[in-house]
């Protein structure tokens, strides 16, 4: 690949593909850490836990 | 994530292998172009990227569609994913363009009809984002997003025939063009695995996309059932 352009093109799509997965990959990480905070807020919140006699 | 019937591993490494594959197709296989040589072969991730964008948009408006009829939430966020996806795509098609285009034309840019209305799609992409992002008030977000969705799919085929409806800089279409168009097969066989490659990328990202849709929408369920709780204390 000798061509300065065509080597841009490909490092450029490629690059942006890397770049956008691991926002990704971040925003997943972020969101099941919320989402397992959320849950257990929930389980630990008074109406959730075994009805009293 | 669906991943019990095709966990994304297994979606990943897919997705690698095919790209290795189009990849060997590309610099290994396919002939060069007698007259542009080597850099031609921006050709095959320039329209592969612009056939998923296309594809993407389309998937937007299926979505807005089906929102607007049966407000079903995976339609929201199918439409919403896809259009993150599609900008992906659609920001290739942007930039490898001009790098095609300068050694070339000897140009980086003209406001040709074919560019500016992939400039404009870009731009619907963006807007749709921004709107899906800025409107706060859950239920009309969607619905003005949904309605977004399905005006900007309109520039769609004029960005698909706007090489046949005006002259223009950009070549006459090659795939499907009219007479004495047409590809070499060994070029043509390497843009279909490129492009299938391309898509399997696509629904790889979609599908982490629609989980991150499905997620958010589960934590705003989640935070206002508890917030209902504390002010019910």
């Amino acid at each position: 690949m000798s061509n300065p352009y065509l080597a841009a093109a490909y490092a450029f799509v490629w690059l942006t593909f890397i770049f956008y997965e691991w926002s990704l990959a971040r925003r997943k990480v972020r969101l099941s850490r919320e989402l397992e905070d959320l849950k257990k807020q929930a389980q630990d919140s008074p109406r959730s836990g075994p009805p009293s006699e | 994530m669906g991943n019990k019937t095709f966990p994304l591993t297994l979606h990943l490494l897919l997705t690698l292998v095919w790209v290795f594959v189009a990849l060997y197709m590309i610099f290994q296989y396919a002939p060069e172009e007698t007259t542009m040589g080597e850099v031609q072969r921006i050709f095959y991730i320039h329209v592969s990227s612009a056939w998923t964008a296309f594809l993407a948009c389309f998937l937007v408006f299926v979505g807005s569609v089906g929102y607007l009829w049966k407000r079903a939430p995976f339609a929201d966020d199918l439409a919403q994913a896809s259009g993150e996806v599609g900008l992906v795509f659609c920001t290739c098609v942007l930039v490898t363009g001009p790098l095609w285009a300068k050694p070339v034309w000897g140009i980086w840019w003209t406001w040709d009809a074919r560019l500016t209305s992939t400039f404009v799609l870009w731009l619907l992409y963006i807007a749709y984002l921004m709107l899906r992002s800025y409107v706060l008030n859950p239920g009309r977000a969607e619905v003005l997003a949904a309605v977004a969705g399905i005006i900007g799919f309109v520039d769609v085929p004029i960005v698909y025939m706007s090489i046949r409806w005006w002259r223009t800089q950009h070549p006459q279409p090659v795939i499907a063009g009219g007479e004495g168009s047409g590809l070499d097969p060994a070029m043509r066989i390497t843009l279909l695995v490129t492009w299938g490659a391309f898509l399997c990328l696509f629904s790889y990202l979609l599908r982490q996309r629609l989980w991150l849709a499905e997620g958010r929408r589960e934590a705003r369920k989640l935070r206002q059932g508890l917030a209902l709780q504390t002010s019910k204390e």
